[in-house]
């Protein structure tokens, strides 16, 4: 059952109407394909741009105290002094690597990227729910993207609390970055908020006839769920913000307790506020957020596993339902980013219960991917190889979880490289391994032409052992002790025996930016001269590939119909699949 | 080159508690590396076994994989008996309300954390501690003690200086100035957050002096290569150095300045024995601005007799300082 969204035939029909020209198209446009690569673009662009801060890093934590002076020709005197970053400029650095890749980077590329493009082609839809939404909320993306960015140009610089802002150190911090932070999530925050109403009205109400719910790719239950995740956990950091930012602008003091003494000045707040409060606010959405940031990519890899594996996935109810159970957990779950803060012992034991139970779909969800692979016929293709090689980083990065889930191993963990190694190889070569993944296995979808399958196997292979050499050894290092968000770490005598482990993780880390540059020269070329592919090119079952190559506006030459299982790989039928749209019986 | 006490791996454990924290750590880490190792050799085998080729094709039917239903349960209660069985005793005895040594029973100190040093205050032979007000918070007086109190007459204030006696309970009031710190003892298994406007608790025993730690963390340190003072900031020689004529360069035990490594290097020498003069260290564990890397505080481990002496040398200070009526 669908219902066809309401469309006003002056902004488009769908044959042979007036041209719209270049800004309708292209800037100003409702178009969920090309609202889609709006975000992927500018998101892939933040993504380098926050990894580029990170590699600024990099330098000064391998060779601490030694001149680089093209850093002092990029980002000046004042926070490059005789070309050594000052501390203050590598906390901004830190701050808004973290933030810039979560808000600005991952988000709106799983999200706003592959929700946007896919999800209305694979429910066999027009367009989104609501196009105009649609275009606006990638527009307020962009907006409290630039803030972000702009703050850099700011006095005193970028916010330099952490991407967690905890008060009151971004009270005692300069005023015009934290502000211009916060400014920004708010829009950061609201754009999401409408792009999830957008996905979830899209999913419920524009299924094509005969896609039931347990007929939608696990691709579309994901972005389902990662929807309900940010439309429920993010209005709290929102209001958080709002509050944060009265702390700092209307003289309230939410977060700010009495008697409060910065540098031998005693504050002058009203007093009686309490840091916990923005704790329990902001990872009250953080963690949902970081299912947030691994739902899509767990979709994405399902879709390229089952594809080439040319067999329907292993448990695809177990997935289902192990996906919303997740959701439904990653709720319950906050405080236990927060255990040291003084926690006694009936919220510890909750929050860790909660964790471990949440461990379980997690193992669930793995597992049903690493059981879809028996019996399959694997064809390693550069999407494939980027699916494969997310599963056991995927399966690191939630080992490591289990440390830092329980309290008492957690009092020697927390706040160390430990955690640092843990959620970037959750994010790094997990997330965005599954978004490399599915840039190859739609790009021939969204350009019609094929990508260089030796370029991408080039990208692909580098990529992994560095990204095993950066954070491999930060397990390590955390294990000994070392802090994160540290300048300098040998000015700690318990940080001085990780300082070899740091020269190879950056060298790791600027050869892996390297390697990124064949990624960006194989899309590129592409666009200019890779080969031209028809609808099916990978020989696919889900909605999108009915579509042409690329799909023109409308999608779809005729409403599809689905008969069939979203993974109806047979080797008995022709190329070894049978499509959802094909009404045969098996 | 990695430091004997300080490793990539857990460091020494210088506190009752910290074993029981390393062995739940050590358990946990087994768990994962079976389960790493499992889902990779049937991952790798998969990929082999089932690799596109001429003549293979895909089964479309779906494995039955009870083993895997087998393994998904032996998951669950392995992860019930490491909460169950480790976590909670073990946090109820380091954190739960109530369970810290009585404050007549353990020698209590107060740290009040402030950008970017520790403010150590004892609360001197009395055993009660002077009351401190904000108002009274000035450069020479970092925690606003109020001398004029009875109480704080012999309370003793360092700055970033802890000393406390071997196999004694500690019991520590942590307390904050200005924004969020947290009071690291990596050698002991200590880290407890410090939130403004709060007053937490954390308490703890050392088994190790200084000097027993600082005999286990001699290593071979490079005298050569880019800047070997990034790594002998707080080292002193573990051994005498003499120079090709016999003069003494370095007697055991001296720190080591960058004059004493030119000398060492001039005299030939490529490595020195060396160790941390403080072994274990205050350590900030949560971002507190721009000098959260350099909040390092010294905590001296001492035996009962030295940490005696301290106190008295510490005192004798303080008369000291009242009679010229100068500091506070």
């Amino acid at each position: 059952m669908s219902i066809m969204p309401d469309h006003d035939h002056h902004d488009h029909g769908h044959d042979g109407h007036h041209a719209l020209g270049f800004i309708r198209t292209y800037i100003f446009t409702v178009d969920h394909k090309v609202i889609g690569i709006q975000y992927g673009l500018t998101s892939l662009l933040f993504l380098f741009f926050g990894f580029l801060l990170m590699l600024a890093m990099r330098w000064q934590l391998a060779y601490p105290g030694q001149p680089l002076p093209i850093l002092q020709a990029i980002f000046g005197d004042q926070k490059v002094p005789g070309g050594i970053m000052a501390p203050e400029f590598y906390n901004q650095l830190g701050a808004m690597h973290g933030t810039i890749m979560i808000f600005l980077g991952v988000v709106p590329l799983g999200v706003g990227a592959f929700g946007n493009f896919v999800v209305p082609l694979q429910v066999g839809a027009v367009d989104m729910a609501f196009p105009r939404l649609n275009m606006t909320s990638y527009w307020v993306y962009f907006i409290g993207g630039v803030l972000m960015i702009s703050s850099f140009f700011v006095p005193e610089g970028a916010a330099q609390s952490g991407w967690t802002s905890y008060p009151p150190l971004t009270q005692a911090a300069p005023f015009w970055g934290q502000t211009m932070w916060l400014t920004s999530m708010v829009f950061l925050i609201t754009s999401s908020l409408l792009g999830s109403i957008n996905i979830i009205v899209t999913v419920v109400q524009l299924r094509a006839p005969g896609l039931t719910y347990f007929r939608l790719p696990f691709f579309v239950w994901a972005q389902l769920i990662t929807s309900f995740l940010l439309l429920l956990a993010f209005p709290p950091l929102e209001a958080a913000a709002v509050l944060q930012l009265m702390d700092r602008v209307a003289g309230t003091s939410f977060f700010l307790p009495s008697g409060l003494v910065f540098s031998g000045q005693v504050q002058d707040v009203a007093g009686g506020g309490n840091p916990l409060l923005w704790q329990h606010l902001f990872w009250f959405l953080a963690h949902p957020e970081v299912y947030v940031l691994i739902l899509p990519g767990m979709g994405i890899v399902a879709e390229i596993i089952a594809n080439n594996t040319r067999k329907p996935l292993w448990g695809y109810k177990s997935l289902v339902y192990s996906a919303i159970f997740l959701g439904f957990m990653s709720f319950v779950v906050w405080a236990h980013h927060m255990f040291i803060t003084g926690m006694g012992q009936s919220m510890s034991t909750f929050f860790a219960a909660t964790t471990m139970i949440i461990s379980i779909p997690s193992v669930v969800i793995l597992t049903a991917l690493l059981l879809s692979l028996w019996g399959g016929s694997i064809r390693f293709n550069t999407p494939m190889l980027f699916a494969l090689g997310f599963l056991p980083m995927f399966a690191i990065g939630g080992l490591t979880g289990l440390p830092l889930g329980l309290p008492a191993s957690d009092i020697h963990l927390h706040d160390t490289y430990y955690v640092i190694g843990h959620f970037h190889y959750v994010v790094a070569p997990g997330s965005l391994f599954a978004l490399f993944a599915g840039i190859y296995y739609w790009y021939p979808k969204a350009t019609g032409r094929q990508f260089n399958e030796f370029l991408g196997k080039l990208h692909f292979w580098p990529t992994l052992l560095f990204m095993n050499g950066i954070f491999l050894p930060m397990l390590f290092m955390g294990m000994g002790g070392v802090s994160r968000r540290l300048y300098d770490q040998t000015e700690y005598a318990h940080g001085q025996a990780a300082q070899n482990w740091n020269v190879i993780m950056s060298w790791s880390a600027w050869l892996m930016g390297l390697t990124q540059l064949i990624f960006i020269l194989n899309l590129v070329l592409t666009i200019l001269a890779g080969r031209k592919v028809g609808a099916n090119p990978w020989h696919a079952t889900t909605l999108e590939w009915s579509a042409p190559s690329p799909p023109p506006h409308g999608n779809f030459l005729e409403p599809p119909k689905v008969y069939r299982d979203p993974y109806d790989y047979d080797p008995a039928r022709k190329d070894g699949f049978i499509e959802q749209t094909q009404p045969e019986p098996s | 080159m990695l430091a004997v006490g300080y490793k990539a791996w857990l460091p020494l454990n210088a506190s009752q508690g910290g074993g029981a924290i390393d062995e739940l750590i050590v358990i946990i880490h087994w768990f994962m590396a079976v389960l790493f190792i499992g889902w990779g050799a049937y991952f790798v085998w998969c990929l082999i076994k089932f690799r596109a080729r001429p003549g293979h094709v895909a089964t479309p039917e779906l494995p039955k994989a009870k083993a895997s239903k087998y393994c998904e349960v032996m998951v669950i209660v392995i992860e019930a008996i490491l909460l169950l069985g480790f976590s909670i005793p073990i946090w109820a005895a380091m954190r739960g309300e109530g369970n810290g040594p009585k404050p007549d029973e353990a020698l209590v100190v107060r740290v009040v954390a402030e950008q970017f040093a520790w403010n150590i205050h004892y609360p001197g032979r009395d055993g009660l501690f002077g009351r401190t007000d904000v108002s009274l918070v000035s450069k020479e007086n970092p925690i606003g003690l109020d001398r004029s109190e009875p109480a704080a007459k012999d309370d003793l204030v360092t700055i970033n200086q802890m000393h406390i006696p071997v196999n004694r309970d500690i019991l520590v009031y942590l307390s904050s100035k200005d924004v969020i710190h947290n009071f690291g003892l990596p050698l002991l298994r200590v880290k407890q957050d410090i939130i403004p406007g709060m007053t937490i608790p954390v308490w703890f025993k050392a088994t190790q002096t200084s000097n027993a730690l600082r005999d286990q963390m001699v290593e071979n340190y490079p005298l050569t290569g880019r800047a070997p003072m990034l790594l002998l900031k707080y080292h002193v020689a573990m051994e005498e150095y003499e120079d090709t004529d016999g003069t003494v360069i370095i007697a055991k035990g001296k720190v080591l300045t960058e004059d004493l490594v030119a000398d060492l290097v001039a005299a030939g020498f490529e490595t020195v024995r060396a160790a941390p003069r403080v072994p274990a260290e205050i350590a900030c564990a949560q971002l507190c601005g721009l000098g959260h890397y350099r909040m390092r505080g010294y905590l001296t481990i001492d035996s009962a007799e030295d940490f005696e002496k301290w106190m008295v040398a510490e005192e004798a200070w303080l008369e000291d300082e009242e009679e010229d009526d100068e500091g506070y």
